[in-house]
């Protein structure tokens, strides 16, 4: 394909059909995502949205109170999955692919490895499209996908890895541009999120239990679930910002120096910040500190990357009139920008205690999602577009979209459409945690004890949400019309240049891999950050010791830059010039925040090292219980983590279980040790229900039943889900054993059982609960109609679904008291241990 | 000394200061980008690069 023009240049084609099949991809999936986001909107303002509507659709025909596959349970994991992975994730794609090859000025490595890519990424989207729905779950925010289909991801991604860095390696042009790194720190670090947090054990082909517990499984989540917010829908858009604004512009980034110290903060710093999704819960103080610092620390890279992309329109801020393409980044930048210092203001702990848990978090990610992800997108396509499919039509022949003027009006109807639904999730959010949390004058009671009240008062917002979220929607109709009408309009083209036959020297040297050795900004930076890591973990005084000499050498650090400022740049300059070694520095600084908080606790958050309370295990029936509230995705509505807050411990405190000796147990706001055993955890990220830690003897078991078959029943104005179903459909008795073996071999200290005595013990505990439910005369399944004896039905309903998930429910909150007793837990990974800290004595805060 | 951060009152203090270092660090050298003329070396310029006219259809 190569053909040789003269001796020192040689024109290549490009493989843009790659970057067409990503765009029209991303097109497709991202109005597919935005409308099932769009109908979980109204989900929670019309509880009929959850299957009841077909019935009034078929005037009847079809009756039901709700459909499974429709409930918002099932369909909030379908809509984040596909608006991340999806939508971003092939317009991110998109953008790689077709920038990667004009800054290396050379074709993609391997048609077959990109046409690989492409077809494998959308297998697993359909793949997801049809799971969820379904209901098979791994129960984790972002992370749902069952472990088939994650190994497929990890496929993918390593053939995308290969692929790029094929890419790079036959590259013609010395210098990695700032946008390559940007995409090297996506694909390492998506890497090593993905596989650390998807690591499970598998019971079968559909269901797996992830290896990590309780807390453990918590820090990994959100370790995972912030760094994808980071690595998958910031870093490639940032990376496609700083290609794609300067091309758009017509002129270069407004500072490459700024672009430097932008990027590498922000790889190094972010990785830290997941622990502010945890605050105020039992994770351990010294891991929710480190993540409110880090995430402060944020706001600075975050801004410096927003003015460098802002201020490369510098003299050119007429466009900003008049191409549609310059205000989708502009304006995409700016919510960039809004979104970045909103993040590190509700890490601070004082503001996270009334905006977590509420809709103040939803709205702050759909202003990046919406904002800046939605917008970027945008522009790049209104770009893209007549340059992948060329036509004639423009004034002086050249190429254009099919109309400018709707694109313009997409630009109004979205960014309405963002404003109105991030305003009205501020006041939503604001109030409902105002109000949750509101007490009378002492402090002594709730001022809204019944959860419905808040539920109700946001009733209006959450209108204004879903109306913002549908004008979004319709913006992007107009975006695929458009684009379509452009691909009609013109035929596609590969575009083609004049490049360099031999790469020009310099690039990739021998010396390279040296570099990361022999310098002195990363020796620097190494001992500065070793001694910082030190600071946190030595015992008190020599901790102060390891501080000093970390401001020290920052101190020393900054004297040598100063003496000669030309010969860092110099190093940084052929650093730039080697793929590998760059790579290799972009692992261990995105790596290292991982590892010093996820491998101390994992070594010491044991159930074994737990000291005032450790979980009561669940039994099989429980268990069984557990896995259809995963199933179901009920952790999409309600937590299950009673913060150390005054209002939490009100409304959510009392235990109303008792301990083995017959003593009522304490409650309280909720202990590392109570979930110590959950593969997975189920601390949840919202509450649109109410918390259900200690929902164990809350209710009756009849209640459960009335309710989970008709919330309106037994709460008026609710807006839960039925489900009816479960009522009719049977649990899966069988698979018991082999998930308690799973569970056993995870470290969870079950009694040794056979399958036998599992199955058995199961029905028995099915039958006990079933028995009382038929005296208390709920109104029983359809298909027992004809049944008369008492404990024929009894012994029928005990295979429902529904038994064991009161079961499960009855038994939330149940722990044993641990004795007193010398930890055996390593001290000093655990810097909680190094003073004894001030905490409230179990159990008084709930008096 | 860490632990005081962890549960002492000089939480607040200390956040406020690790902010206003990143913060002060950040500013300087956006002052500094934005007093220097642009940067416009060879790096910089690379997306500004055009495809050649030799388009290929299919
Ligand atoms: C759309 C959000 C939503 C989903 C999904 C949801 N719930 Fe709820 N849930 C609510 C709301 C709102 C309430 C408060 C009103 C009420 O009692 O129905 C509630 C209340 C509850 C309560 C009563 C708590 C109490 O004692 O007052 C229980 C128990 C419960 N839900 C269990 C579940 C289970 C189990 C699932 C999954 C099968 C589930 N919920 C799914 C929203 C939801």
């Amino acid at each position: 394909m190569n053909t040789t023009t003269n001796a020192a240049t040689t024109t290549i084609v490009y493989d843009d059909k790659t970057v067409r099949r990503f765009m029209i991809a991303s097109i497709i999936f991202g109005l597919v995502g935005m409308l099932v986001g769009v109908i979980a909107a109204f989900q929670l303002n019309f509880w009929q949205m959850n299957g009841k509507f077909l019935e009034y659709l078929t005037f009847g025909y079809f009756k039901s109170e709700g459909v499974s596959f429709l409930t918002f349970g099932r369909l909030r994991p379908l809509h984040t999955n596909a608006a991340i992975f999806a939508f971003v994730g092939n317009m991110m794609f998109a953008g790689v692919y077709y920038s990667t090859q004009r800054l290396c000025k050379c074709r993609t490595a391997s048609d077959f490895l990109s046409g690989l890519h492409f077809w494998g990424w959308q297998l697993i989207i359909v793949a997801a499209a049809i799971t969820l729905p379904a209901g098979l779950t791994r129960g984790k925010e972002y992370a749902e996908l069952i472990w088939p289909i994650n190994i497929a991801v990890a496929l993918i991604w390593v053939v995308f890895a290969i692929n790029f860095f094929w890419t790079l390696a036959r590259r013609r042009e010395p210098n990695l541009y700032v946008a390559i790194w940007f995409y090297i720190a996506t694909i390492i670090t998506v890497a090593m999120l993905y596989i650390v947090n998807h690591l499970s054990l598998p019971t079968s082909l559909t269901h797996s239990y992830p290896i990590f517990a309780g807390v453990q499984d918590a820090l990994v989540q959100w370790w995972y679930g912030h760094n994808a917010v980071a690595f998958f829908l910031t870093t490639p858009i940032l990376g496609i910002m700083y290609y794609f604004m300067p091309k758009a512009a017509g002129r270069p980034v407004y500072s490459y120096r700024l672009s430097i110290i932008h990027f590498w903060a922000l790889v190094f710093i972010y990785i830290w910040a997941g622990p502010h999704h945890l605050l105020n819960t039992a994770l351990p103080h010294w891991l929710q500190t480190l993540g409110m610092l880090f995430s402060l620390m944020l706001w600075a890279p975050s801004w410096g990357g927003m003015l460098n992309g802002l201020l490369t329109l510098r003299g050119a801020w007429d466009k900003l009139r008049t191409d549609p393409v310059i205000k989708f980044f502009a304006a995409g930048v700016t919510f960039y920008g809004m979104a970045t210092f909103e993040g590190p203001l509700m890490s601070i702990k004082a503001v996270n205690a009334l905006s977590h848990y509420t809709d103040w978090t939803i709205g702050h990610v759909h202003s990046g999602t919406l904002g800046w992800n939605g917008f970027m997108a945008a522009g790049m396509f209104y770009w893209l577009a007549p340059r992948l499919w060329k036509n004639k039509k423009g004034a002086d022949g050249n190429s254009v979209l099919w109309s400018e003027s709707w694109a313009n009006m997409h630009f109004w109807i979205g960014t309405v459409g963002i404003l109105l639904y991030v305003a009205s999730m501020w006041v939503s959010g604001i109030m409902e945690g105002l109000m949750l949390s509101a007490t009378n004058e002492a402090g002594t009671t709730l001022k809204h004890g019944n959860f419905v009240t808040v539920t109700q008062a946001k009733h209006l917002m959450l209108l204004f949400r879903g109306f913002g979220g549908l004008l979004y929607l319709a913006g992007f109709v107009m975006l695929a019309i458009n684009i379509f009408k452009t691909i009609r309009m013109g035929s596609p083209v590969d575009a083609s240049a004049e490049v360099p036959a031999e790469a020009p020297e310099g690039t990739d040297d021998a010396r390279g891999l040296g570099l990361i050795f022999r310098n002195d900004p990363i020796t620097y930076s190494f001992w500065v950050i070793i001694f910082v890591i030190l600071w946190i973990f030595l015992p008190k005084g020599m901790d102060i010791g390891a501080l000093v000499i970390a401001c020290g050498l920052s101190a020393q650090a900054i004297w040598v830059f100063s003496r000669n400022p030309g010969r860092w740049a110099e190093l940084y300059d052929s650093l730039e010039k080697n793929w590998v070694p760059f790579t290799i520095l972009v692992f261990i600084a995105a790596a290292l925040g991982g590892a010093v908080q996820i491998i101390p606790t994992i070594i010491a958050q044991k159930g074994e090292y737990m000291e005032d309370r450790k979980q009561t295990l669940y039994t099989p029936l429980e268990l069984a219980g557990r896995d259809l509230y995963i199933t179901e995705g009920c952790y999409n509505c309600h937590s299950q983590m009673i913060r150390m807050l005054e209002g939490d411990i009100l409304r959510y405190g009392k235990s109303q279980l008792k301990d083995k000796d017959g003593n009522n147990l304490d409650g309280g706001y909720s202990r590392i040790g109570e979930s110590i055993y959950n593969h997975p955890f189920q601390w949840g990220s919202k509450r649109t229900g109410p918390d259900l830690a200690r929902e164990g003897g809350l209710r009756s078991d009849s209640w459960h039943y009335n309710h989970m078959v008709d919330p309106r029943s037994t709460s008026d104005g609710s807006i839960m889900p039925s489900y009816s179903w479960m009522i009719d459909k049977n649990t899966d008795f069988k698979a018991l054993p082999g998930k308690i073996a799973a569970l056993t071999r995870l470290g969870v200290p079950y009694e040794p059982m056979n399958k036998h005595e599992i199955e058995q013990g199961a029905r028995s505990q099915a039958l006990k609960i079933a028995t009382d439910l038929v005296a208390s005369e709920v109104e029983l399944p359809k298909d027992m109609d004809d049944m008369e004896d008492e404990a024929e039905i009894a012994t029928a309903l005990a295979e429902r679904q529904i038994v064991a998930m009161i079961a499960y429910l009855q038994k939330l909150g149940a722990y044993e008291n641990v004795d007193e007793k010398e930890s055996s837990a390593p001290a000093i990974i655990n810097p909680d241990k190094k003073h004894t800290v001030t905490e409230p004595k179990p159990g008084t805060e709930s008096e | 000394m860490f632990k005081d951060i962890v549960t002492d009152d000089g939480a607040a203090l200390q956040a406020s200061v690790a902010f206003f270092v990143t913060f002060s660090v950040f500013l300087l050298i956006i002052i500094r980008a934005w007093r220097a003329r642009r940067d416009d070396d060879h790096v910089a310029h690379l997306p500004l690069e055009e495809d050649s006219e030799t388009s290929h259809t299919h």
